[in-house]
């Protein structure tokens, strides 16, 4: 995932580190941005539907968000900040934070404060076995994956997502948020850009604020949505891009020693409202609607260099080879271009599968049609159920080389 | 209180499809001298070869130098000394004492040092009597006690056959320590190591009659630092992985793979008996199934433990990358002790050969021992060498055989084929 200006000064693609390229003058950060209060405004709004579906169901407690909790503010157990109640990382340092902070970090530590925290005892992602104090796994020798490296978030069995580091890239800046209130189903995708830094922590807090806004429209929520007809669908869009604007707060609010080359990620978000479906993107990261018994429809367009080039007429098979192939031209951040995000509006009639994701598993699946097909697959696999459906599909796109950060967010959909 | 460090030395990254990760491990103990808990209960039992080839100035040189070795065993040890030829006789305690084992003490000291001086040498060679013996003396003394016994010869083991001595040592592993010492020309360096590498302890070459005593107080001396009876090495690998070997490599070469012992399904276990302050190093080698570029993997879990407890661990990793950069150097230490390695096998071919008198392959072996001891910076192998072939070009490793040559000069280099040179920095 990378980004291109408009203007003469593109961001290279990740892979490629040399040369790292002026960006336009950064922006002054807005100094009057609350970060607890758009923080706490993610937890409050998540009633359960962040739960962590976990592999043994035994890490609850470090996946806790519920937001029916006092709102008193967490401390990092790595670096000692302050943060949210209810956040699941630290926004300083990225380290999980656990329900029970580290004796390490108590300011009465006996000089252990500066150590790491211990790794958590989550079992193993690659074989469920038990991982050592060492940070390996004792029965396959995979290294511990930490809390942001891979997750999943399930609201039911039907709407569910992973997000998980891949296998070439060291950190996951991939994020994901999903949940449900009052029948309305929202689910958000964002993925950090490579060549920025602390854009881990950016995709996170860009899509938590994001689903807080958008599951507010949910009745009885301080922002529901309560016209009718096409009124409904353009409220639902509205709010869509009220969301963006909150991400892009949040991810402004990022703290972020280089001044010159900001944190940024892309967004994409959809909510379910019974048959309606309304979706929004800025960048690469897409949602597709993936009929049983009828063409896939892809439901975003890119925010890509690629995308321009196509609409000037370029054929893809030109663009793919070039080095600015993934090179975005929008994306959220300090310096993004102007936020408009893009919508779209699908009316649900039949049986099917809503996919978020990003490139990280389109790039091993271009075609829409065969996108649906390989959702299908799997999902029989696994009896419909959306959270192991996504966790198949990024284990997919990790067979295939797992060249990126992959999020796969899915919602069954039409009963 | 005693303290294990482990150290790491390898290349984790690994080439796309490659799937044999070697790493070495270098183990130190620190703080051994002094015992953990108290002063620990020791046993030392001195065998003294009294076959009738040691009658003569090896023999009385060997009753001097038990006699100076009860000096060096500290008051409060359980001790004994073993008269061997093709019997066993215990020497001390009396055969009729009520007690097999006694402890140290200044009266005790004063008649073991009698008894001594009344042995008389005859008869033959049966070593594996000998170690039996030794093993149900220290077997007497309670759990935990650190044992220990020192193996004087002069001959061969000819008084029974080959495998007595080869089974007796495999019922024996880890039941005792045993240093080993050969004097003169007329024994066998095979056996002597034989019996060294299985009871974990050291052996080497004494030259002249002379210089037994020294070498038994250095023995002693030494036995009574190693304030850690035992320890085992562990080496952990995943599922599906295949330990290839595990070598010590430092301070000398000895193949541990053969005493391997189940630990648990991924674990294997190898005694290395006793330590004082030293460090080991030892080369480990795993086969994992490849994994995708960008993978990473414990490779294995390196550990020493003492009773149930882990006192040190080294992780060895396999990273697989496509950078030919990262894949493509070797670990230098690896490198010198796989050269090593390949140095002592080609000594002993190339004596076994010479012996043999197949002069061809005794030639081109020693040749490129030569060769490797050069490479790797082994200095008291290229010494000794010299006195065995005249060197025509050290860096091609060619040589000639020499046509007169000393027997203790050939005994010598075959002994110290097995010692090590640590890594040049």
């Amino acid at each position: 995932m990378v980004t291109e200006t408009t203007d003469p000064d593109p961001r290279p693609v990740h892979d490629e580190q040399e040369d790292p390229p002026t960006v336009p003058t950064a922006p002054v950060r807005s100094a009057t941005h609350d970060r607890d209060a758009s923080s706490s405004a993610a937890g409050d709004a998540d009633p359960g539907g962040a739960e962590g579906s976990g592999d043994s169901g035994a890490d609850g407690d470090a996946e806790g968000t519920e937001g029916t909790e006092d709102a008193a503010d967490v401390v990092c157990p790595r670096c000692g900040a302050a943060g949210a109640a209810g956040s699941r990382f630290c926004e300083e340092c990225g380290a999980p934070i656990d329900g029970e902070p580290d004796p390490a970090a108590q300011p009465d530590g006996t000089g252990a404060a500066d150590e790491l925290p211990e790794a958590p005892s989550r079992p193993c992602v690659r074989c469920g076995g038990r991982v050592a104090d060492d940070g390996y796994c004792e029965e396959c020798g995979a290294p511990a994956v930490s809390e942001r490296d891979h997750f999943e978030v399930t609201a039911s069995p039907t709407v569910g997502g992973v997000c998980d580091r891949g296998v070439v890239h060291a950190r996951n800046e991939d994020a994901l948020a999903l949940g449900e209130a009052g029948g309305v189903v929202a689910l958000v995708v964002c993925d950090g850009v490579s060549s920025a830094p602390a854009s881990d922590a950016a995709s996170l807090a860009a899509s938590e604020a994001a689903l807080a806004t958008l599951l507010g429209g949910a009745p009885g929520g301080e922002r529901e949505v309560d016209a009718e007809g096409a009124a409904r669908t353009s409220a639902w869009a509205a709010l869509l891009t009220e969301a963006a604007e909150r991400a892009n707060e949040a991810v402004v609010a990022v703290p972020t020693t280089h001044v010159d080359d900001a944190p940024s990620c892309t967004y994409v978000a959809a909510v379910v409202d019974g048959a309606r479906v309304v979706v929004a993107s800025v960048g690469d990261s897409r949602a597709y609607w993936l009929p049983d018994r009828a063409r896939a429809v892809r439901l975003t367009v890119d925010d890509s260099w690629a995308q321009e080039m196509a609409e000037m007429g370029v054929h893809v098979s030109q663009v793919r080879g070039s080095a600015h192939a993934h090179a975005i031209t929008r994306w959220l951040g300090a310096d993004a271009p102007e936020l408009r995000p893009r919508h779209d509006t699908v009316t649900v009639a039949e049986r099917g599968w809503l996919l978020l994701c990003s490139d990280g598993l389109w790039n091993y699946c271009e075609d829409a049609d065969e996108l649906g097909s390989l959702v299908r697959r799997h999902a029989a696999e696994h009896d419909g159920d959306a959270t192991a459906t996504a966790r198949a599909l990024v284990e997919w796109a990790n067979a295939q080389g797992g060249r990126d950060n992959v999020t796969v967010a899915l919602a069954r959909l039409g009963g | 209180m005693a303290q294990f460090t482990a150290e790491v030395f390898q290349n984790e990254f690994l080439a796309e499809g490659s799937t044999d990760v070697h790493a070495i491990v270098r183990m130190t103990a620190t703080g051994a001298g002094t015992p953990e808990a108290g002063p620990i209960d020791a046993g030392e039992v001195i065998m003294i070869d009294t076959s009738g080839s040691m009658a003569g100035a090896s023999f009385a040189a060997a009753q001097h130098a038990a006699q100076v070795a009860l000096d060096v065993i500290e008051d409060g040890t359980w001790f004994a000394i073993v008269g061997g030829s093709h019997v066993a006789n215990r020497v001390f305690p009396y055969p009729n004492a009520p007690s097999s084992m006694v402890r140290m003490e200044p009266a005790a000291r004063a008649e073991a040092k009698r008894a001594i001086g009344m042995m008389r040498a005859g008869g033959g060679t049966a070593m594996s009597t000998w170690l039996q013996l030794a093993d149900q003396l220290l077997g007497l003394l309670p759990p935990g006690t650190k044992r220990h016994a020192i193996l004087l010869t002069d001959g061969k083991n000819e008084s029974e056959p080959k495998h007595h001595l080869t089974a007796t040592l495999e019922r024996l592993q880890g039941r005792f320590r045993c240093d080993a010492r050969g004097v003169g020309s007329r024994y066998e360096v095979a056996e002597v190591r034989e019996i060294a590498s299985a009871l974990l302890g050291s052996d080497e070459l004494i030259r002249d009659p002379s210089q037994i005593a020294d070498s038994f107080r250095q023995m002693l001396g030494e036995s009574m630092a190693r304030g850690i009876p035992e320890a085992q090495l562990r080496v952990w690998t995943p599922q599906g992985a295949q330990l290839l070997f595990v070598r010590q490599v430092s301070p000398k070469l000895d193949d541990l793979t053969p005493r391997r012992t189940v630990v648990n399904p991924l674990t294997a276990g190898f005694p290395t008996g006793s330590w004082g302050d030293e460090s080991r190093e030892y080369h480990v080698a795993v086969r994992v199934p490849s994994k995708p570029v960008g993978s990473e993997q414990l490779a294995a879990r390196v550990q020493i433990v003492t009773g149930d407890q882990v006192r040190a661990s080294g992780l060895v990793k396999a990273m697989w990358s496509s950078d030919a950069n990262l894949t493509a150097r070797i670990s230098p230490e690896v490198a010198h002790y796989t050269g090593q390695a390949e140095l002592a096998e080609a000594i002993q071919q190339g004596l076994a050969a010479k012996a043999a008198g197949d002069e061809a392959t005794a030639t081109v072996k020693l040749g490129r021992a030569v060769q490797l001891a050069r490479e790797t910076g082994n200095e008291e192998a290229t010494t000794r060498l010299r006195k065995v072939v005249d060197i025509e070009n050290e860096e091609q490793g060619t040589v000639r055989l020499k046509r007169h040559t000393d027997r203790l000069d050939e005994m010598a280099l075959d002994t110290v084929s097995t010692k090590t040179t640590r890594v040049r920095r």
